[in-house]
């Protein structure tokens, strides 16, 4: 993830994208959506580990295993789409990214 | 599916309203009446998806649920009552289905999902629902699935949020190419509201109904996304994963 350029409000130029949090991530992350703007050059991964890093340790903890890589059963969607955390995901002015954390039944 | 059954005349009077609906009518209800589904647990979001398959005339349930009903079980599961507390979960369900539906068939199982049965209790069905509190039962009956090349509806829910899809083996992500390991924070007990278990129980309901029928279009591939405190509802879609150690080769 460290290739990816950080997602500073100040970067310029910066674009507006919303990030959405599903499940138990919502508590982790304090909301269950937020407005944000970012650089322009950075990636969804980037971002939403960015956003966990300031969100504290629960948050850290629902997206990264113990080894500091992206977990697999945290999903990620851009616009609707599945998105895998191993592949380059630019992002765009408007864009929404989700983050997924498994539900079960009961 | 077992050969298609006719409707009696019984029938025909008890599901007339449905009948009447666009591309369902006699035949898709003597679909129903044929088909057999395997629903696991039978509890909040279980429970409410039995009992509208029940009504809607479905042949067959082959049912899952271990042990007995406390109190704690009350504001979610619709099939278990009060005055029953202490006594075994799976004589309620059964009672309050065949109340509804005398002429439902049931294989009622009271026993969860384990290594065990599961391979028995896909083999008898058409569809399955799953509605378990724990992933270690939902692998195995996504195994299962895939084993068996049978569909496999995935209804799950967290506080005021549910989330559906229907896997479909071979065509769609199976429940492994989501999440490959059991996920590490989701916890056995954790809080819910039972309009909620019901509204995906439904949900989960008319996509077996819809499978079943050939009628609509099936969460195959995409899942529902509800927040019902919003009240938002989003689809995302899924995208298998090549290197899934369960359906890779199917």
């Amino acid at each position: 993830m460290d290739k990816h350029k950080p997602c500073t409000e100040q970067s310029l130029p910066c674009i507006q994208v919303t990030l959405r949090y599903s499940g138990q991530l919502r508590k982790a992350f304090g909301a269950a959506h937020e407005s944000r703007q970012v650089s322009a050059e950075c990636s969804a991964q980037a971002l939403m580990l960015q956003r966990a890093r300031e969100c504290g340790a629960e948050a850290l903890a629902q997206v990264l295993d113990v080894q500091g890589n992206p977990r697999a059963t945290t999903l990620l969607f851009i616009n609707g789409e599945q998105a895998a955390w191993d592949q380059a995901n630019p992002i765009r002015d408007g864009d929404e990214i989700t983050l997924l954390s498994p539900l079960a039944g009961g | 599916m077992a050969r298609r059954q006719s409707l009696t005349s019984e029938e025909r009077a008890i599901y007339e309203w449905q009948l009447w609906i666009s591309d369902l009518g006699v035949a898709g209800q003597e679909k129903l009446k044929s088909a057999s589904v395997l629903i696991t647990r039978v509890g909040g979001v279980g429970g409410q998806a039995a009992y509208q398959l029940a009504a809607a005339g479905i042949g067959k349930l082959i049912l899952a649920h271990a042990g007995n009903i406390k109190s704690s079980d009350l504001n979610r599961q619709i099939l278990m009552t009060h005055a029953e507390i202490g006594q075994p979960r799976m004589r309620s369900i059964v009672r309050r289905l065949k109340d509804l539906n005398p002429r439902l068939e049931i294989d009622a199982c009271d026993e969860n999902v384990s290594e065990t049965n599961v391979a028995r209790l896909v083999a008898g069905a058409d569809i399955i629902v799953d509605c378990a509190p724990r992933f270690e039962e939902r692998f195995l009956l996504n195994r299962e699935s895939v084993l068996q090349q049978k569909p496999l509806i995935e209804a799950a829910m967290f506080e005021l949020e549910l989330s559906l899809t229907t896997f479909i083996p071979g065509q769609t992500p199976c429940l492994a190419c989501l999440y490959p390991e059991i996920p590490p924070h989701w916890r056995r007990e954790f809080p819910v509201l039972g309009a909620v278990a019901g509204t995906v129980g439904c949900l989960a309901a008319m996509e077996v109904i819809k499978l079943i029928c050939g009628i609509g279009q099936p969460l195959c591939g995409r899942m529902l996304l509800m927040d019902l405190g919003d009240m938002s509802f989003r689809t995302v879609t899924l995208k298998r994963n090549p290197q899934c150690a369960v359906c890779k080769t199917v």
